[in-house]
């Protein structure tokens, strides 16, 4: 999709970044997190393959840390397109509910 | 659980990922899979996750590493080996039966199990390309470098017998007795008795591809224009070493149709090179997917190296 920086790694990078938008966060944290309020608990692989994308798109950065778990936290960039992308995931869903409203007021 | 335990298994998981990825991420990843570890002793479903993303970031590393290479190469050569040798122990008096008026481009390999013609070896060599880049890509993650050159060895050795049993399929004196009796059995050599000619395209093939792939494996010496050139001749020479000892021995050469048929046995194999040779084609198509293979390597690591 056309300006859609999260690409095909949209599901994981959207809870990933919806997480951080609250704070930085390191691994186990984030994974925690997002079980807690997406009910979906993030595999460690799926995880970091996430992460390192996003790193490297510039929409997380990873902060410094005294032991081996390192937090990152949300970016400009990333916040702007954690935004966005809800935006339009919200169109999408606001669209698909009133037409389910629609043909369930027709039946 | 020992309370090192996790921290061992985190460790072997992180194996998958390639070593830049490892050097960046390794440390809090290993920490991540540490907690996911304590929390869930048993996940088959994070086994998997793990291997399929290391793979992934293998691959995305796009980095063709030596070893990774010559034991694909390697493996691959040692895959076609197999068919052969399946192919024997599958019908041990079974020659080569390709269907009337059909010529295709794998001529003479067109019965290695018996029935469906060309599909067998497509099927073979696609099935054998998979299993050795998946194989390289795997040593390469999980070898500590010392277990890598023993593999390698390993490969190297496996290799040259490979070819070996490929070329002596059906002239190298095999036991027909004691626990294989029943496995070699065969039909007697009528086609080429000369063992000597056996050994010495033998040695030549052996030697050829042993050094060619200890060229490759050597990661401490960089690849020059002339060790290029020395590995290029010595595959060169292993193509000669298969072909030119039966252009001697017999007037036509390869270039004749020179198989005589046991009785009982009918059928004729479209040629390759101009050869109806039962096993000329098998090896000559070997030794080059093994040369192309090698040549490949090395002149993409000497472009690397020069970029």
């Amino acid at each position: 999709m056309p300006g859609d920086e999260l690409g095909r790694f949209a599901g994981p990078a959207t809870l990933i970044l919806s997480s951080l938008a609250e704070g930085p966060k390191h691994g186990w944290a984030l994974t925690k997190d997002v079980e807690a309020f997406a009910g979906i608990r993030l595999a460690p692989g799926t995880l970091y393959e996430a992460l390192s994308r996003l790193e490297g798109l510039g929409l997380i950065e990873a902060l410094p840390s005294d032991d081996r778990r390192r937090p990152y936290k949300l970016t400009a960039a990333g916040a702007a397109a954690l935004a966005e992308h809800l935006a339009r995931q919200k169109r999408i869903a606001d669209v698909g509910l009133s037409r389910l409203s629609a043909k369930g007021s027709a039946v | 659980m020992r309370r090192a335990e996790p921290e061992r298994r985190a460790r072997r998981l992180v194996r998958w990922y390639p070593k830049e990825w490892r050097a960046r991420y390794g440390e809090e990843f290993t920490q991540l899979l540490v907690d996911d570890i304590s929390e869930r002793p048993h996940s088959w479903h994070r086994t998997l996750d793990v291997a399929r993303s290391g793979l992934a970031a293998q691959l995305a590393q796009r980095q063709l590493t030596r070893p990774r290479l010559a034991s694909s190469a390697l493996i691959f050569g040692a895959g076609l080996a197999g068919a052969a040798v399946l192919r024997v122990l599958v019908d041990p008096n079974q020659q080569i039966k390709c269907p009337r008026f059909i010529r295709h481009p794998l001529g003479a390999s067109c019965l290695i199990v018996p029935g469906h013609g060309w599909v067998n070896p497509v099927a073979l060599g696609i099935a054998a390309l998979g299993v050795a880049t998946a194989l390289g890509v795997l040593l390469n993650a999980l070898l500590r470098p010392f277990q890598r050159r023993i593999v390698g060895a390993v490969a190297i050795l496996a290799g040259g017998a490979a070819v070996l049993v490929w070329v002596g399929v059906y002239r190298v004196p095999v036991p027909t007795g004691g626990i294989f009796g029943g496995a070699f059995r065969r039909t007697p050599p009528v086609f080429y008795p000369s063992t000597a000619w056996t050994a010495a395209d033998a040695a030549l093939i052996g030697v050829a591809v042993v050094g060619a792939a200890l060229a490759v494996l050597d990661r401490r010496r960089p690849v020059t224009r002339l060790r290029l050139a020395g590995v290029l001749l010595v595959l060169a020479m292993v193509f000669a070493g298969a072909v030119i000892p039966h252009a001697v021995r017999d007037p036509g050469g390869v270039f004749s149709c020179d198989i005589r048929l046991p009785p009982g046995f009918s059928g004729r194999c479209p040629f390759i090179l101009g050869s109806d040779s039962q096993w000329v084609n098998p090896a000559v198509l070997t030794l080059c997917a093994l040369g192309a293979a090698g040549a490949t390597a090395l002149v993409l690591t000497a472009r690397r190296r020069r970029s």
